[in-house]
């Protein structure tokens, strides 16, 4: 069995990456468990995709809740998920609060004394996973019909473009001003959060944008290298 | 509207009973951590402690304590001293802007700026009360108003207590009779209610709604609600909550404590809002009996929406939540050694606080981990 472990600082990168698991593994060859931390240090499970003995893959994806948190949790529970003969173990969080410029350094710091006897890694979204949402701009339109690439810019003088999402210093901000054209928002809570996960194109996101943002390609590389040998 | 920026205090020096704080800075939003018995709670008691004294709310002194205070009002710098040895004032002096208004020494006596006569006096007051606060004349000292403003606006409350929720209003006969309650006494949420409903009516009701709910408990109706029960003798109110889905009132001694605590501090906050403007609102174990979301959400509203910028907010907490939702910058990292206490923070230990922004670790763990102890060392 090939375990993977993906810590992320909250519900939004969760259900994002549970959407983009399935669309990379194929739905019959993944199984997924997605657990989100409670009071004390308990987890929950929230969702969970076919049984672990039914797939060759198993990827557990821990909400941390807060981005803060990402890190922390990923140590406090390294240990035991190596003993559990997890292959790899991710982490993802948002450069933002942190300035942009700042994104190498945070890259550096943030993955300096992990433990690497099974590969350890912490990866950036920048500036937030909203950029990739953002880039992903066909969605918009299953959104809201009205909201075209055209009229964002026109309105809003945002470039939606993927070459440039990585430049917005607040993207879950941008993409509430976005929702906001038509009367829609993005707030991250649990009941809008589902318009936007549902509508993107995850094979869109896996496929083209990767070449554009560099942060989502990390990810995606990531993903692929855990896959690969057995696709080989 | 006065703002407290640093603060010293200690008491029982060279004896057994000894404790002291050093100087520490104060920002207008801050948050107070440390491990168990390390003195946050004693020193939200030491600030209020002063703001009891120079409220008037204290008349005698206590037994031993010797403060100094740093205020500002945005233009001038207030500087109090006071020393209490044996329910006796030693010691106190208020300077603004460096020129001395008031010293008093031993057996009461001391000088005192008289604005009107531009010139200072000699006064002598009993020796177990702040000249500042008996010799309050708006005409000759109107320098002390500011100390009681910020005396009489300075709350406290402890998140971890039943704020109340074990407290009832007395029906009254003459309801026109509206009996006066103290605004500190913060276990008086059910005529603190009251009185705010009978002053703004559905307005007051809408506030306290909107806030619980954007906290996460989602309230339809407040009321006061006449208390029935086996335990219950005589005509008791009390507050009823009319909760999204349920088709009943639910009462005050029904409702969890983590909900209520919420409740009580909302009203509190709102109501005190009526009657003044408060400067200062300290609250011990914030986060107490609350889960994760609601934890967070309530921190999220006295820090963007209720203190700022409309008074200094000083809270304590040993809640992971609320440590890891509190940015490092409001954070007061509380060390004891013995009997004496530091507090360090991100203006007199930057490197250190700046360095840990960067290991990618949650807020809690600059607590839990060694860098607590660089911080010291540093």
């Amino acid at each position: 069995m090939n375990k993977l472990a993906i810590f992320v600082e909250g519900q939004t990168e969760a259900q994002f990456i549970y959407k983009l698991l399935l669309e990379i593994f194929g739905e019959a060859n993944i199984s997924i468990q997605y657990e989100q931390k409670e009071i004390g240090k308990k987890f929950n499970i929230i969702r969970a995709h076919n049984d672990i003995s039914e797939t060759g893959y198993y990827v557990l994806i821990k909400d941390c809740m807060g981005d803060g948190s990402v890190k922390s949790t990923l140590l406090e529970d390294w240990e035991r998920l190596k003993d559990s003969g997890y292959k790899k173990i991710l982490g993802l969080r948002d450069v933002y609060s942190f300035k942009i410029s700042e994104a190498p350094k945070l890259k550096e710091s943030f993955n300096k004394d992990l433990p690497d006897s099974i590969p350890t890694k912490i990866l950036l979204a920048i500036h937030e996973t909203e950029a990739w949402f953002i880039a992903e701009n066909s969605h918009f339109g299953r959104i809201d019909s009205r909201l075209t690439k055209e009229m964002i810019e026109s309105e809003l003088s945002i470039n939606v473009n993927p070459s440039n999402v990585e430049n917005i210093e607040h993207p879950a901000k941008v993409l509430n001003e976005i929702y906001g054209l038509v009367g829609k928002k993005y707030d991250k809570k649990r009941y809008t959060l589902p318009i936007t996960i549902e509508n993107l194109d995850y094979g869109e996101l896996y496929l083209r944008l990767t070449k554009d943002i560099s942060s989502l390609k990390e990810l995606i590389s990531e993903l692929d290298q855990f896959i690969r040998p057995q696709l080989n | 509207m006065l703002t407290l920026k640093k603060l010293k205090y200690s008491e029982f020096a060279n004896d057994p009973r000894e404790w002291s704080v050093e100087e520490f800075d104060l920002f207008h939003i801050n948050l107070l951590v440390g491990k168990n018995a390390t003195g946050k709670t004693r020193t939200l008691n030491v600030i209020n402690s002063l703001a009891d004294l120079l409220s008037g709310r204290i008349r005698s002194v206590f037994l031993e304590g010797t403060y100094s205070a740093h205020f500002t009002d945005g233009q001038k710098s207030y500087y109090f001293e006071l020393i209490i040895k044996e329910r006796r004032i030693e010691r106190e002096v208020l300077s603004i802007d460096g020129n001395k208004l008031l010293e008093r020494g031993e057996g009461g006596k001391g000088e005192i700026f008289a604005a009107q006569l531009k010139e200072k006096i000699k006064f002598q007051t009993p020796e177990n009360e702040l000249a500042s606060v008996s010799r309050r004349d708006t005409i000759q000292h109107p320098y002390f108003e500011m100390l009681n403003t910020w005396g009489q606006g300075t709350l406290h409350y402890s998140f971890g207590t039943s704020l109340g929720k074990d407290q009832f209003m007395v029906t009254r006969s003459d309801p026109e009779k509206t009996p006066q309650f103290d605004l500190k006494d913060t276990g008086k949420v059910v005529p603190f209610f009251n009185l705010g409903l009978k002053a703004k009516g559905e307005k007051f009701k809408d506030a306290i709604k909107e806030k619980m709910n954007s906290i996460g408990y989602e309230i339809e109706d407040i009321e006061i609600i006449k208390l029935k029960g086996k335990n219950i003798s005589g005509d008791l109110e009390g507050i009823g909550v009319k909760e999204k889905g349920l088709n009943t009132m639910v009462t005050q001694m029904e409702l969890s404590q983590g909900m209520f605590r919420v409740l009580s501090l909302i009203i509190q906050l709102e109501y005190c809002r009526q009657k003044t403007e408060p400067s200062l609102i300290l609250i011990d174990d914030i986060g107490e009996g609350l889960d994760f979301e609601r934890a967070v959400s309530l921190v999220k509203l006295l820090v963007d929406e209720e203190a700022n910028p409309k008074f200094q907010l000083i809270m304590a907490t040993n809640d992971r939540f609320v440590m890891n939702n509190i940015p490092l910058e409001y954070w007061s990292l509380i060390q004891r050694n013995g009997s004496h206490c530091k507090i360090f923070n991100h203006k007199n230990s930057a490197e250190k606080f700046e360095e840990f922004k960067f290991t990618g670790l949650s807020n809690f763990d600059f607590l839990a981990s060694d860098f607590v102890n660089k911080v010291v060392q540093n």
